[in-house]
């Protein structure tokens, strides 16, 4: 609990948490370009951005980063 | 936009599919991420007896690195799976984003294309399979990491070939309005 009152910790959490929002962020802004230029217009079927693995992954991104945010304190927890 | 690209009657012709390998970097990232995060936790509890502030501050440092690793592993990977290339009967469409720092697309058209060449350097790459393709011997932007390059070259080059009548045609026009003039202005003398 010490560990995850920290100022240390919890300004790291909440740094985390706004960079992975920056970078899911982007990244859906640079789907939506690429949705509207030419090649995304022309590759709809082929070649579509974003893709099942790119949800899939940017869940995965999202599950990982609060996992990372919990995981520490626990893990400290259940060592100490 | 759509409609403008539907109207002329451009069509995509092949979505060239690279290689996993350009996801490599964002796998050793993460890995690396977990890799010094136990190192570090494993140090920090070695620490815990001798000094707790220490054990502190190499969890905390621990943690630090775990997060900017696996932050930096995400972007990368949505960095690469933005580098895409389609290639359509009438250009080569590029696009390569970074997510807040880069974004470029680029666009090719075929008649610019004079020679192709397939790059397949090193042991991996053999084994892979996979290789780079370069376009005017690296005038224009050059396609890595594509899977079966040489499956991807002969596909380009018959839809190149396959512009070669409409260029000739369109050539030989240009001739008949310039050749009168170029010879009134140049005169070729034999000596």
């Amino acid at each position: 609990m010490e560990f995850l009152l920290s100022p240390w910790f919890s300004g790291l959490s909440v740094l985390s948490l706004l960079v992975m929002f920056l970078i899911l962020w982007g990244t859906s802004r640079s789907c939506r370009r690429y949705s509207a230029s030419p090649m995304g217009v022309l590759g709809r079927k082929e070649c579509p951005y974003p893709c099942k693995s790119t949800f899939a992954i940017a869940l995965l991104y999202i599950l990982l980063t609060i996992a990372y945010v919990f995981a520490p304190p626990l893990i400290h927890a259940f060592l100490s | 936009m759509k409609s403008h690209a539907a109207l002329n009657g451009e069509e995509s012709v092949l979505f060239t599919h690279e290689h996993w390998i350009k996801y490599l970097p964002a796998a050793f990232l993460l890995t690396i991420s977990w890799l010094l995060y136990a190192t570090y936790l494993i140090v920090s509890f070695a620490l815990r007896d001798v000094s707790h502030t220490g054990s502190i501050a190499i969890a905390v440092a621990g943690n630090l690195f775990l997060l900017v690793f696996h932050h930096g592993a995400f972007f990368s990977y949505f960095c690469a799976s933005s580098r895409r290339t389609l290639v359509t009967n009438r250009r080569i469409l590029t696009s390569d984003q970074q997510p807040w720092f880069s974004d470029d697309m680029t666009d090719t058209p075929l008649w610019r294309i004079r020679s192709i060449e397939v790059r397949k350097k090193g042991l991996l790459q053999h084994i892979l399979g996979y290789g780079s393709l370069v376009f005017n011997q690296g005038e224009l932007q050059t396609i890595k990491h594509i899977l079966h390059p040489h499956d991807a070259h002969t596909q380009i080059i018959s839809q190149v070939q396959s512009m070669q009548p409409a260029l000739e045609r369109h050539g030989d026009v240009q001739k008949k309005i310039r050749g009168p003039v170029l010879e009134k202005s140049f005169p070729i003398s034999v000596a």
